[in-house]
């Protein structure tokens, strides 16, 4: 089905497929055309080691589905000039192809085999393992990264969440090809595909491609839900040589949405945080000027899912005590304050010129159907989020200072020497 | 006239910009395109890097972005250009080369995507890109000195944490050793250490002589009148009573003597190792030469079906990361990798092997193809971005070339096998940088 937006100047055609999945399409002239193939299968998905799923099998199989009988399918894209990426998330696998739009249909096919294809012979698998070993102690010199896995730890401790999405040396060491097999079966099914495009694509041609690929899969739907992270905020320490601590703050939201209300919700807490410490606001300005904030690292993030959700928010200081009480102070205040209506319509500006500008290139615009696509919603339906009569609204913000925005409830990750 | 519009073409026309040259000896290059739902605009000004003079324009940057007569400080001028629909303004200084380069940029959405009657996004921001250079907040005549102060601290807490990514430092640490002597040793964020002598005097006076003699381009991309533009940017952006200078030549690196082995501890938990190799091809090399060098770089390291890529981590499972790219002004090829002690050796070894490899025996047909494929796809789908046609654009004007998208498209088709072994056999590893954990195991 088409949809058009007139003020954005843009469609959408969505197709639901026979074989199962769907595919969510953003035509557009030019010459280049960008590709997501999303599978709901993610580390929450993991069943465990008990039930042959242990910690980073999800990423493994991304790693390993490139390696096909002939070789490794990477280079059947460069071939064609098309650029190839995967990347394994909480909740979903997603796979990523950038090509002209001349040889879009065979970097279709090809990402539809990428996927759907199950080689897994055993010497590669052990290589496997320790490159990804490799990669895991890469990580661990990433400020960004061990500040993000420890704020994890401090909010959701014991749980998946905080294991390192691409799992543990321990973890990784009981995968096998026949256990990624299994799970590949299990968890690739066609009803867990969505495939979302933005170029100059023929958009009959592409269902019927991706309907014809999919009816080659195992049938059915996945056997896993993602599990529900249930947050224990507390304080978490990691060790590392910086130059300054970090100091990272999330703020739990346990309240269960879907669809178009979680994105509501998402982009409330995006304002929000605009509002109260956004670059804009007078918290930013006055302790940018006395020195306790860093302007390059200072900020805040949502992360809002069916399974989860929380708001981060901190950045690297030489006294992170003292940064983390004027955060709490700020929103301690913020309730009995009218900083949120006072500055309403300027973040809403902000936040409206934001969105339209991820409508420009082909990987922004697929990112936005992406986000939309995976909570159920249409992507229109989420651009009136930003303007109109259904727009956010300030007491969509009021009620983040109750749900999330919390000073009583907040986990603490404090990094560094 | 410079458009993509037309989706037929396979290639644009061979400019990817109009130019001219305005009143006060400003660069001007428009793009003209429908595409965009907003309007991008760039201004470059540049120097060659020198010691004090780096850190003096880095430190300048921050100060241009801490607020002008009528914008007084960072939460105005944020604020404002949050009022414009969430417009955006920047100023930092970045390497090109052996170039400083002072790039501000001002990106806000296209009058035809704004709810309401709003003023024209297009020239309130060349409004205050020329208010930002010319007319930046004073306190007595002066840049005000506690906001120096903070801005001091600001960047020695930024150059730090900058080299608190281990690979970053390794990076800064080659180049410092590598090119020691020459303007490639200097990082474009500045050297705290140079800081002390900076003042609200002398720094206004060295912004304001700066603005009216270094050479200055200026990049407009999106649905805009290209005369209306030109005119808005002679209007608000600063003129120069003398002619601007011109670009400064890209001097040479000293020539290369005998490897070298350079290794350091630090306190990473994985091994950083930098390869610094002199091949005699730079950016200013006939086109086809260049093309060469290229589709060597991708082919070799440069991308995930490359050699390194191939045979060292997947094959090998030697390291999780491995890639090389290259600083084209100084034709060079670096190679870097992340890996333990006890495998840097092996490792090494087998990244000289491949090189060797292929100046004895040359890529295959379908190595060539494929590096090919990719970089023609990568120049076609410059033309529907900005940022990359930009960056290529002003890349060519400092190293003093006027080769186009188009010809460096043309030229991957004459490369050959033989042109390739020849270029592999004319690379001499430089310096082997290695940052090693303090405690290495094993």
């Amino acid at each position: 089905m088409a949809f058009l937006h007139e003020s954005l100047q843009e469609s959408v055609v969505i197709q639901d497929l026979d074989a199962g999945g769907r595919v969510c399409v953003v035509p557009r002239a030019g010459r280049r055309c960008h590709a997501v193939l999303n599978v709901a299968f993610g580390a929450l998905h993991e069943a465990g080691a008990r039930c042959g799923e242990p910690a980073g099998i999800a990423h493994f199989l991304e790693h390993r589905l490139f390696e096909k009988p002939g070789g490794d399918i990477g280079e059947r894209f460069s071939d064609i000039g098309a650029d190839i990426d995967a990347q394994t998330g909480f909740t979903s696998t997603s796979y990523s192809v950038t090509s002209g739009a001349d040889v879009f249909p065979e970097a279709i096919e090809l990402l539809l085999e990428l996927a759907g294809r199950a080689h897994f012979p055993e010497d590669p698998v052990d290589r496997e393992r320790a490159i990804i070993g490799h990669e895991i102690q890469l990580f661990e010199d990433s400020v960004d990264w061990v500040t993000f896995q420890t704020l994890l730890g401090a909010l959701y401790p014991d749980q998946r969440l905080a294991v390192d999405i691409a799992g543990t040396p321990d973890s990784l060491l009981s995968i096998d090809g026949a256990m990624l097999e299994r799970c590949h079966e299990r968890h690739y099914r066609p009803a867990s595909v969505q495939l979302f495009a933005c170029g100059p694509i023929d958009v009959g041609r592409l269902g019927s491609a991706c309907s014809q690929a999919l009816r080659c899969w195992p049938q059915g739907g996945s056997t896993a839900s993602p599990t529900r992270a249930r947050a224990r905020p507390d304080r978490a320490e990691a060790t590392m040589s910086l130059a300054r601590p970090r100091r990272l703050l999330a703020f739990p939201d346990e309240i269960r949405r879907h669809g178009l209300a979680l994105m509501r919700h998402e982009l409330a807490l995006e304002m929000a945080l605009d509002i109260l410490f956004g670059p804009g606001s007078e918290f930013f300005s006055r302790h940018y000027e006395a020195g306790l904030l860093a302007g390059e690292t200072f900020g805040g993030e949502v992360y809002m899912d069916e399974s989860y959700g929380f708001c981060l928010l901190g950045g690297d200081a030489d006294d992170p005590d003292g940064l983390q009480k004027v955060i709490l102070e700020e929103l301690a205040r913020a309730p009995g304050s009218d900083w949120i209506e006072a500055d309403f319509e300027r973040a809403r500006r902000r936040a409206y010129g934001d969105m339209v500008c991820r409508w420009e290139d082909v990987e922004s615009t697929v990112g936005f159907i992406e986000s939309a696509g995976l909570r159920g919603c249409h992507p229109f339906a989420v651009t009136s989020l930003y303007d109109g009569e259904d727009a956010v609204n300030v007491g969509d913000i009021r009620r983040c200072l109750d749900t999330c925005l919390r000073p009583d409830r907040v986990a603490v990750a404090a990094v560094g020497e | 006239m410079s458009t993509d519009d037309d989706a037929s073409a396979r290639l644009p026309a061979p400019g990817d910009f109009d130019s001219r040259t305005l009143a006060g000896g400003l660069q001007f290059h428009v793009r003209h395109t429908t595409r965009f739902k907003s309007v991008w605009v760039d201004v470059f000004l540049g120097q060659m890097m020198q010691p004090g003079a780096v850190t003096r324009l880095a430190l300048l940057a921050r100060l241009l972005e801490r607020g002008t007569r009528r914008l007084p400080d960072l939460r105005a001028l944020n604020r404002h250009t949050d009022w414009l629909y969430g417009a955006a303004l920047s100023a930092q200084t970045l390497a090109m080369g052996p170039f400083q380069v002072l790039h501000l940029h001002y990106d806000a959405l296209h009058g035809a995507y704004v709810p309401q009657e709003a003023d024209n996004l297009l020239e309130c921001g060349l409004q205050l890109l020329g208010e930002v250079l010319t007319d930046p907040f004073l306190e007595d005549g002066v840049l005000p000195p506690a906001r120096i102060e903070q801005e001091k601290a600001s960047l020695r807490h930024y150059v730090s944490a900058l080299h608190d990514d281990r690979t970053m430092l390794a990076q800064r640490r080659l180049m410092e050793q590598m090119c020691a002597g020459t303007p490639w040793a200097l990082a474009p964020y500045g050297d705290p250490e140079e800081l002390s002598g900076l003042d609200g005097a002398n720094l206004l006076t060295y912004l304001r002589d700066f603005v009216t003699t270094a050479p200055m381009d200026i990049y407009v991309c999106g649905d805009v009148d290209s005369d209306q533009a030109a005119d808005l940017c002679t209007r608000h952006l600063p003129g120069a009573p003398k002619a601007r200078r011109r670009p400064a030549s890209v001097p040479e690196l000293q020539p290369w003597a005998a490897s070298r082995r350079i290794h350091e501890t630090g306190k990473v938990s994985q091994g950083r190792l930098l390869l610094g190799f002199r091949t005699p091809i730079r950016l200013s090399a006939p086109v086809g030469d260049y093309a060469t060098l290229i589709l060597f770089n991708l082919l070799f390291g440069g991308d995930a079906h490359s050699r390194l890529y191939n045979h060292i981590r997947e094959e090998e499972g030697l390291c999780y990361h491995i890639a090389s790219y290259m600083e084209p002004m100084a034709g060079l090829l670096l190679v870097e990798a992340g890996v333990e002690p006890q495998d840097r050796r092996c490792l090494v070894g087998k990244v000289l092997d491949e090189l060797s490899d292929l100046a004895t025996q040359g890529p295959s047909s379908a190595e060539i193809e494929r590096s090919q494929a990719l970089s023609r796809q990568r120049l076609d789908s410059a033309a529907e971005g900005r940022g990359d046609l930009v960056h290529f654009h002003q890349m060519r004007r400092l190293a003093g070339t006027d080769s186009s998208r188009l010809e460096l498209h043309s030229a991957l088709g004459s490369v050959t096998s033989a042109t390739l072994r020849t270029l592999a056999a004319a690379i001499v590893l430089d310096t082997e940088y290695f940052l090693a954990p303090v405690d290495p195991v094993g």
